[in-house]
């Protein structure tokens, strides 16, 4: 009971506190630890208030806003770094490797981590407590207001076409992630979900043959270099199947830049749209084959 | 009747001259006794007759033939080798050793015809293992396996055959009975060249000795001259006990010329 | 139990078992059993994997089905797996039977003696600097150069006629650096999944391979079998010694060349599409030798066959033994030949005493 009440006291102080942060408050040395908090980092403070954040931001392949990290001094995710740069906050997913985030607390830092975006909802989530983090609270709160109008003019009406994300080495994404997410706003059925896939796995070449998706989303990383993994996905077999014409369905394939939608952020959008784009082609060619 | 002949052979390794200028010829139907001291170059003169050690110099003919212009695979039917050692490296019955023999006269993808298997069967008759046809060469006795080797030399029906000490290891008995054997062979006609360590056994049973010391040819000839004191005294370094029974020869080898060991006695 | 007088100089006469006798299965019946095996083995291996397909259906997509999923899955999934296991196989279990016959030892196989350790490396380095990728011929040839120069490195390292030790010990020299040198180059390929595909060329896998490979190995890995399967007689004669081979109208030269050639096209082709498969020209050669006399030139073809038939036996199983992602194939046939490897090794132990 008295817990409960010390609780309570405790949160409510600290929603006041949060509306209370001013200038002279923000965090002005931000360390980022993790490629997905990087992109809201980014998203939301000013250059100048970044003190440090990841080499996979500026890796095209992985980061969304690599140009904007250009010239922001890099980190390769060791404490040893970071103590050098003297930051005021630290930010990680809650993922990074926890000897590292735990010397950093114990060193007297604060580390505030972030839970991976597996969904919409926890994308929110992140982006709303990084912005008040950071101080930027009506930042934040625009930011998800322009992604939820843009979000909101995607079509739902019509067939729900049947898509499914093939990566290197059969790899695919389940019913708890940002993908299952995104393919369901953009108005598709996910081929994992409904296969009861709950987080992420290898899907068999031959059950999503045989599932018969009508769009294979290909996530590509570094194809211009061969690998085993990548060759997966140039099987013939998988250009026979969208080839094939029967039952009137046609069936397409579609290569999403992974810096869409390996973090959560506001540009999840354009890989929503252009995902719906590629729906309402695909029902076009069925109206009309 | 056909000739087996080398010119002026020189086979060298290194600053060693393992065969020195060798000038020998043998004929096909005699038994020719290939004698000398360890290292005089009798396996070397051998193995190059038969291709597998390339001479430094000279010739070898066959039937007025350079060697060198000779298809490998007909030779192969006219001359077979039996090496020292009795080497079989794999488990094979008998009867599947002697039909190697024939193998210079099948054609790459040939299956053994009718008249290979009589060939096979005369040759180990006539070896005496026919009775041992199905029994794994391995677990035969040294002799034995000598006399199987022997029948698949002779399943080639060769004109000519080398044997390269083929009584070494072998008891009394069946190093008689494989002498009888090789000479009857030449006196089929077949051409038989043997290198000896017993003297005697070559003194009896061969029509002609070659003595070889240190790559070169000390006597050539009719047993009883080669086989003289002054001969072995250059070539083995001993003397020898001599004796003759029933007007065949005997020849022991008795003193090392090396150590006099009357003089080191009381 | 050792025989009366043995020749010294064999060293395979240690671990064959010396009581061999005419052997009790003709020839005929026997590739005529291993035959019918393979045909069984391969329309099991049509019917498994993780979508269940019925026999009519596959058999009515083999005559030529209509374009359906289920057609797809068959022809361009399942049948050149099928096809690989047995080609694989074949090349494997003829390549042990020929280089044992070659060197007179029980213990050569590719995989033992860094052939196909070397071809692995071949293969790696033309498949992950992307020359492959331009030129797809260049991936198996990269195998077979790879293949020819641990060829070439065993004979300079052991000899001839060299021992039973010798020879392994110089496999093990020339293994550990091919796979130093394939992992140090997976590592250094910028493809981040590079590094973790060593598990693929070191232990090998028939999965997901295409149709595509099956085109680019086929022709060399048959150019080398017609190598290998002619050189029967010549393996026979050197049951008797490199020296009376000769005698009997062999040319020594020769034949090491087209054996060494022969292994080299075709094993240096299958591990390039299959990785290194282990052991099975270890095994398969040693089973059947009894079965056909321990004679080395009727032991070609039927190691082949019996390759084939471990080979595609195995990679059946390794779709239903485990749940999530396939075993891999390599694992298997070393589950598999690794105890019988170190039954060989007891066995000489107990030969040397």
């Amino acid at each position: 009971m008295v817990k409960a009440f010390r609780f309570c006291c405790l949160a409510i102080s600290m929603a006041f506190a949060a509306p209370a942060l001013n200038a002279a408050e923000k965090p002005q040395r931000i360390a980022s630890l993790n490629v997905c908090t990087d992109q809201l980092v980014l998203a939301l403070a000013q250059r100048s208030r970044i003190a440090s954040i990841t080499f996979l931001a500026v890796n095209p392949d992985t980061s969304y806003y690599h140009q904007q990290a250009q010239n922001i001094p890099i980190n390769y995710g060791t404490a040893e770094e970071i103590l050098g740069i003297k930051p005021d906050l630290i930010v990680a997913g809650s993922y990074t490797t926890p000897a590292t985030t735990a010397l950093l607390r114990k060193l007297g830092h604060r580390v505030e981590l972030f839970a991976p975006d597996d969904s919409l909802k926890q994308m929110r989530t992140n982006i709303k407590r990084m912005a008040s983090l950071l101080g930027e609270v009506q930042k934040g709160q625009q930011l998800i207001r322009d992604m939820d109008i843009r979000l909101a003019g995607v079509a739902q009406t019509g067939r729900k076409p049947v898509a499914v994300i093939f990566r290197a080495n059969g790899f695919t994404m389940g019913r708890h992630s940002l993908i299952n997410d995104i393919l369901t706003i953009a108005g598709f059925r996910h081929l994992s979900a409904e296969m009861s896939m709950a987080r992420a796995g290898f899907l068999p070449l031959e059950k999503m043959i045989a599932a018969d998706p009508a769009l294979i989303i290909f996530g590509k990383y570094k194809p211009e270099h061969p690998s085993i993994a990548h060759q997966l996905l140039e099987h013939p077999a998988l250009s026979m199947l969208l080839a094939l014409r029967a039952s009137g369905k046609k069936r397409d394939s579609i290569v999403i830049p992974s810096n869409l939608w390996n973090c959560g952020g506001p540009f999840i959008v354009e890989a929503v749209e252009k995902l719906a784009q590629k729906r309402k082609a695909l029902l076009k060619a069925e109206v009309s084959p | 009747m056909s000739t087996l002949a080398v010119q002026d052979l020189s086979v060298v390794f290194g600053s060693n001259k393992v065969l020195d200028s060798l000038n020998v010829s043998f004929t096909t139907g005699s038994l020719v006794g290939l004698i000398g001291p360890n290292g005089a170059g009798k396996t070397t003169l051998l193995r190059t007759l038969i291709g597998a050690q390339k001479p430094s110099d000279g010739k070898i003919i066959w039937n007025d033939v350079d060697l060198k212009n000779q298809d490998c695979r007909s030779m192969a039917q006219e001359l077979a080798y039996l090496p020292q050692g009795g080497v079989c490296h794999w488990p094979l019955t008998v009867e599947r050793l002697v039909a190697l023999g024939r193998l210079p006269h099948q054609s790459p993808w040939q299956k053994q015809s009718v008249d290979d298997s009589e060939v096979i069967c005369a040759a180990m008759k006539e070896a005496d293992i026919f009775t041992l046809a199905s029994r794994n060469v391995m677990t035969l006795s040294g002799g034995e396996r000598m006399r199987a080797l022997l029948a698949r030399a002779l399943a080639t029906k060769p004109e000519m055959l080398l044997a390269d000490e083929p009584v070494a290891s072998l008891d009394p008995y069946h190093q008689l009975q494989v002498m009888t054997l090789l000479q009857a062979m030449a006196r089929r006609g077949a051409g038989v060249v043997v290198v000896l360590h017993d003297l005697t056994l070559a003194a009896r049973f061969c029509d002609r000795l070659v003595l070889m010391n240190e790559g070169q040819v000390l006597g050539d000839g009719e047993p009883e001259d080669v086989l003289s004191e002054k001969n072995l005294a250059a070539s083995y370094h001993v003397t020898a006990l001599r004796g003759k029974n029933n007007g065949e020869p005997f020849i022991v080898p008795w003193k090392d010329l090396r150590h006099d060991h009357e003089s080191e006695r009381p | 139990m050792t025989p009366k007088s043995s020749p010294s100089s064999s060293p395979v006469s240690i671990i064959i078992d010396e009581n061999a006798a005419k052997p009790r299965i003709g020839f005929s019946l026997l590739v005529g059993i291993l035959s019918f095996l393979i045909v069984l083995l391969f329309f099991a291996s049509l019917a498994a994997g993780p979508v269940s397909i019925s026999f009519f259906q596959i058999l009515s997509s083999l005559k030529g089905g209509d374009q359906s999923l289920i057609h797809i899955i068959i022809e361009q999934i399942r049948l050149p797996r099928a096809i690989l296991a047995i080609t694989v196989g074949a090349t494997l279990g003829l390549a042990g039977a020929a280089l044992q016959g070659l060197l007179q030892n029980p213990l050569a196989e590719p995989g033992l003696i860094g052939v196909s350790g070397c071809a692995a490396l071949g293969a790696v380095i033309m498949f992950y600097t992307g020359i492959s990728a331009v030129f797809a011929l260049a991936l198996p040839l990269g195998g077979i150069v790879g293949a020819l120069i641990a060829v070439v490195a065993i004979y300079g390292l052991a000899g001839r006629e060299s021992s039973i030790l010798t020879l392994v010990l110089a496999g093990v020299a020339v293994n550990a650096f091919a796979a130093a040198l394939t992992t140090l180059a997976l590592s250094l390929s910028p493809n981040p999944y590079a590094a973790f595909e060593i598990f693929f060329w070191l232990l090998g896998s028939l999965a997901d391979r295409s149709l595509s490979h099956v085109y680019l190995s086929l022709p060399l890995m048959v150019l080398g079998w017609v190598l290998l399967l002619s050189m029967g007689r010549a393996l026979d004669a050197l049951t008797l010694g490199e020296d009376t081979a000769r005698s009997l109208g062999f040319n020594l030269g020769r034949v090491q060349a087209q054996v060494v050639i022969g292994t080299a096209l075709a094993v240096g082709a299958a591990v390039a599409i299959s990785g290194i498969i282990g052991f099975v020209g270890l095994v398969v050669p040693h089973l059947l030798r009894p079965l056909v006399g321990y004679q080395p030139g009727k032991l070609l073809l039927v190691s082949a066959l019996g390759g084939a038939v471990l080979t595609s036996a195995a990679d059946i199983a390794v779709r239903f033994v485990m749940n999530g992602p396939e075993l891999k194939l390599g694992v298997l046939t070393a589950l598999i030949g690794a105890p019988f490897f170190l039954y060989l090794i007891l066995q000489i132990r107990k030969e040397m005493r």
